[in-house]
């Protein structure tokens, strides 16, 4: 038992993450991500690939059942941490990974320890979460039954796919499938319910869950302190909005599949964010937009993707980098160049101490991410897969801005 | 060109693994430099282990009605068409089995990988695995074309599809001299056939993992450490292709074919993670619209060159 246990304290001393945010959670988020570059442990893609659930942001009921059925699939040994506030992130992964050393051992194809599944309609969601099975594993040398209610005679119990025409005339299987909302590099809470033939979406409904009541936006709070009376450094918020770019620019070069520069993009954007002084985050800045910019090949992958026209986008609402990337050739390119631009352009007033005035505009415009959700569902349907994933994310959509009007407009209600 | 003992049919999947585990420490080493960390060769060298014991005494999953006997053959047959290609990779002047078809077998056991990522990609009944596994399919049609009329440009400067013959046949002049194009276009086609880097898009992290979104324990060891061995012996066989095998001064030849491996799977994997991941939706028009073209009129030249001669 001796060489067990030594072997998997040897293991956890790089545990891989999962990391599952609640809207509200962001700068637990931050938090986090920072600490697992700086330490070099890897971020899991699924849970699969995970040893340590970490859960950033306040509990938000609404995403406790997807995020219990995530850490119903992440394998033995294995651990689970919440990180309600970014100060709690050092402590919170030093536990997870004491806990993983100390795990018991899994046996192997022993599931029977296994959390059942934080009760979700495993039947409609053969894919729920993550676009794995639901989350129940079983013995597969044992006639161990799940009880799924209805459905016993179907393969797991899991619904089968129907038929229906795809778009040449075929008649294909359809799956309903949830996007969301524990994936990487996706905005937090955002669920998009689809139906897929092959790894085209056909029918995109934005749902998603966020506690009502006024979130605590992380990536507007400069200017909601300012409009609550306080006093708000143009430094401040330029900052704040330079780290909203940087945090999306990262999420579309995550997707696209370039990881060292999407790591780069997050090392500009953390030392934003910590208050470096400004000429040390212009030249970190600058390597990586030159890069950027001299890449043709990412130009090719994103051109052409998601085109929102002016008009669309002024009828919908849309405001501050994507409306303006709109008038250009308002694609995935048009969007992420945007944020380029605009970061060049803010980088140098990080450390303004003039007041925040109305005409320095929050990361997403003045209209938030309201308009942002309404155009999601035009713009995906019919895409491929990876099309609509880099879609999502030239929009980044921030779930913890939506008023509770909009709440209530039924933005979230797809 | 000997061939080696019967024995060293049982050392070839250690050394496989041994070469795999250096280009993981080496890509490694890579991404923690991006992530600003400092890169020791220790470090480097010890994460690797880390992540192999941790899979190892990590538990298996099984999803729901997952086709058990396609996820798990296909999982296996990445390593085993990986060792498999190896066989007819010579070692300074010595291969495991020299075929007189050594080209051939080589790249029939590079398309078992096809086969072995959709089966992966299909028997865990999963939406994430099944799109990653199909666009391992589409990649395969996108690169393998132009990679064939690499391995073909090759093989008919030296009149011989045996591995061994296309060495001896560089005796004077290394064919990526005269064959620059077959060189370039083989090295890319390596990392697409491994799905690694630029070609990760049947894995991609959009996928959340792709075709190893539900792989843990021994499974994901298997699959993807047998990923990280395609791509070294697809990058190997470029030295005997290209490079001249072990033909070099002073040094002995197993010597100058270990230095001129380690030289290109350190450029390849230095290369590939400058790029991000192409999307077949726009890389097979690119491959059959340039590629195909650019590797037969190679083709034609070195054909014309060998019939002049």
């Amino acid at each position: 038992m001796g060489l067990n246990a030594a072997l998997r304290r040897f293991a956890a001393d790089v545990p891989h993450v999962l990391v599952a945010q609640s809207p509200a959670g962001t700068a637990a988020r931050l938090a986090v991500e920072n600490v697992l570059r700086v330490r070099g442990w890897p971020e899991a893609a699924s849970p699969a690939d995970a040893d340590l659930l970490v859960v950033t942001g306040p509990e938000d009921p609404g995403l406790a059942e997807f995020f219990d059925q995530a850490w119903g699939q992440v394998p033995g040994p294995r651990a689970r941490v919440h990180v309600p506030g970014a100060d709690d992130a050092v402590g919170a992964l030093d536990e997870g990974k004491s806990a993983l050393a100390a795990a018991e051992p899994a046996a192997q194809h022993d599931s029977h320890s296994r959390p059942s599944r934080g009760g979700s309609d495993h039947q409609h969601d053969p894919s729920a979460g993550h676009g794995g099975d639901a989350g129940a594993h079983h013995d597969p040398g044992s006639d161990h039954q799940h009880g799924h209610g209805s459905g016993e005679d179907l393969p797991g119990g899991l619904a089968m796919a129907e038929r229906g025409d795809d778009r040449d005339g075929l008649t294909l299987d359809q799956l309903h499938v949830p996007l969301g909302p524990v994936l990487p590099a996706w905005p937090a809470g955002l669920v998009l319910r689809t139906t897929v033939q092959g790894d085209v979406l056909q029918d995109v409904r934005v749902a998603g869950h966020r506690r009502a009541g006024p979130a605590d936006a992380f990536w507007t709070a400069p200017w909601h302190r300012a409009d609550t009376g306080h006093a708000v450094t143009i430094g401040e918020a330029t900052r704040r909005r330079a780290g909203a770019h940087l945090d999306s620019l990262a999420r579309v070069l995550t997707v696209v599949g370039w990881p060292d520069a999407a790591c780069r993009a997050r090392r500009v954007r953390d030392a934003v964010l910590a208050s470096a002084p400004a000429a040390q985050v212009a030249s970190a800045w600058f390597k990586l937009a030159g890069r950027l910019r001299r890449s043709r090949t990412l130009r090719w992958l994103t051109d052409g993707l998601g085109v929102l026209s002016s008009e669309e986008a002024a009828q919908a609402g849309v405001t501050g980098p994507a409306l303006r990337a709109s008038r250009a050739s308002g694609d995935v390119s048009a969007r992420w160049a945007i944020w380029l631009d605009e970061l060049d352009e803010l980088l140098p007033h990080v450390d303004d101490v003039g007041r925040l005035t109305d005409d320095v505009e929050p990361p997403r415009g003045q209209g938030g991410s309201a308009p942002l959700l309404a155009v999601l569902p035009d713009l995906l349907e019919g895409t491929e897969f990876a099309t609509a994933r880099l879609i999502v994310a030239s929009f980044d959509p921030d779930l913890a801005e939506l008023t509770s009007e909009e709440l209530a407009a039924g933005f979230l209600d797809g | 060109m000997g061939e080696a003992p019967v024995w060293s049919v049982v050392v070839l999947p250690f050394a496989m693994a041994a070469a795999a585990y250096a280009a993981v420490a080496i890509d490694a080493a890579l991404h923690a430099r991006a992530a600003g960390r400092s890169v020791s060769v220790a470090g480097s060298m010890v994460r690797p282990l880390r992540s192999v014991v941790r899979l190892v005494i990590g538990q298996r999953r099984t999803t729901t009605a997952a086709d058990l006997v396609l996820w798990r053959v296909g999982l296996v047959t990445v390593p085993v068409a990986a060792v498999s290609a190896a066989v007819v990779l010579p070692w300074g002047h010595v291969a495991v089995a020299d075929l007189p078809v050594g080209v051939v077998w080589f790249n029939g056991m590079e398309i078992l990988a096809w086969a072995a990522v959709w089966m992966a990609g299909w028997g865990p009944n999963s939406v994430f695995s099944l799109i990653g596994g199909y666009r391992f399919v589409a990649q395969g049609l996108a690169y393998e074309l132009p990679h064939m009329f690499a391995l073909i440009t090759a093989a008919t400067a030296a009149e011989t599809l045996r591995v061994g013959g296309i060495v001896e046949a560089q005796s004077g002049l290394w064919f990526v001299v005269w064959m620059p194009v077959a060189f370039v276009v083989y090295l890319l086609s390596a990392a697409a056939m491994a799905f690694w880097g630029p070609f990760e898009a049947p894995l991609g992290t959009d996928l959340a993992g792709g075709a190893a979104a539900e792989l843990s324990g021994v499974d994901r060891l298997v699959f993807v450490g047998g990923r990280w061995m395609l791509l070294v012996v697809a990058v190997a066989m470029s030295v005997p292709l290209f490079l001249g095998g072990g033909s070099g001064p002073v040094l002995p030849a197993w010597a100058w074919t270990f230095v001129k491996t380690a030289a290109v799977l350190a450029a390849v994997i230095w290369l590939g993670r400058r790029f991000p991941a192409v999307r077949m939706d726009r890389f097979a028009e690119f491959a059959w619209i340039v590629l195909i073209p650019l590797t037969i009129l190679q083709a034609l030249v070195v054909a014309v060159v060998v019939l002049a001669r």
